[in-house]
C-alpha cells in the first residue's frame, strides 16, 4: 500500500522528518500503557505533519476538499482558513485519503485535530495531540515535564491537560490568536484530569 | 550525507529512546545515511498494518 517515499515526497526539512519519526516511535512505545493501538499510533505520528511544508493555498484547497467529504465536522473552519497553519492536519488527512486510500476514522481525526485538540476526541487523537508536543526531540522545558508525566507517571490525562495548559499559555504569552476549539479542548481536558484523580 | 552537530544529537536521542523498537536496525543510524535508511524502515514497517 505504501511506497517508501511518502515522507520525502512531502517533507524536505530534516528536522521535521526526524520529528515525525520520533513522534511515531514515541507514540508506539507508550501506546500500550494507555490502551491505544500501537500501529495506528505509529502511523498517526509518522504522517501528522506531511502537509506542513506546503504552500498555504494548497493547504486550504486540500482542507476544503476534506471538509466537503463530510466524514466528520471540521469545527471553526472559517477561523482556521484565516489562520491556515491550523489546517495542515486537515490537509494531511486529505492527502492520505486521496493518495493512499486511508479510511480509518480514528487516524483521520487524529491527524486533523493534532493542531488544536478538541472535544470528544478518540484516545488516539488525544495521544497524537500531546505526543506531538512532548516527543523526545522537543526541547522546551514544558515538553520535558509532560514527557516525564507520560514516561514515569504513566498519567495520560494529567499529560493531556498540561499539554493544553502549556500550549495555550505559550500562545497567550506571544499575543497569538487562539482557536476556540483549543479552549474547548482545554476545558474538557481539565475535567478529564480532575475526574481521573477523584 | 554528513550530519550536522544538531542532527547527530537528534540521532543519539533516537538511539537512546527507541533502542527497544529499533532492535538491530539501530546499527543503521551509525552509518552516513542512517537517518535516510531509518525513515525507509519506518515506512516499510507500515506495510504490516491494515489502515
Amino acid at each position: 500500500m505504501f511506497d517508501n517515499i511518502i515522507l520525502k515526497k512531502y517533507l524536505t526539512n530534516e528536522k521535521r522528518i526526524s520529528h515525525s519519526i520520533s513522534t511515531a516511535m514515541f507514540m508506539k512505545k507508550y501506546a500500550i500503557f494507555f490502551d491505544i493501538d500501537p500501529e495506528k499510533a505509529y502511523f498517526a505520528g509518522l504522517y501528522h505533519d506531511i502537509a506542513k511544508e506546503m504552500p498555504i493555498e494548497d493547504v486550504i484547497k486540500l482542507a476544503k476538499n476534506f471538509k466537503n467529504r463530510d466524514i466528520f465536522e471540521i469545527k471553526y473552519f472559517d477561523f482556521k482558513v484565516n489562520n491556515p497553519v491550523l489546517l495542515h492536519g486537515v490537509a494531511a488527512a486529505e492527502i492520505l485519503i486521496k493518495e493512499y486510500n486511508i479510511t480509518d476514522r480514528e487516524i483521520l481525526i487524529s491527524i486533523c485535530q493534532h493542531t488544536t485538540g478538541g472535544v470528544n476526541l478518540p484516545r488516539l487523537a488525544q495521544w497524537t495531540y500531546l505526543a506531538d508536543y512532548c516527543e523526545p526531540l522537543r526541547k522546551y522545558s514544558d515538553s520535558m515535564k509532560i514527557r516525564k508525566i507520560i514516561t514515569k507517571e504513566k498519567n495520560f490525562y494529567k499529560a493531556y491537560y498540561y499539554s493544553y495548559n502549556y500550549i495555550l499559555s505559550h500562545l497567550l504569552d506571544k499575543n497569538k490568536l487562539i482557536c476556540a476549539e483549543a479552549i474547548d479542548g482545554y476545558n474538557e481536558a481539565l475535567q478529564l484530569y480532575e475526574n481521573s484523580i477523584i | 550525507m554528513k550530519y550536522s552537530k544538531f542532527q547527530l544529537r537528534e540521532i543519539e536521542i533516537i538511539k537512546r529512546e527507541y533502542k527497544d523498537i529499533l532492535g538491530d536496525d539501530i546499527k543503521l543510524l551509525d552509518e552516513e545515511d542512517g537517518l535516510e535508511k531509518l525513515s525507509k524502515i519506518c515506512m516499510s514497517k507500515l506495510k504490516k498494518i491494515d489502515v
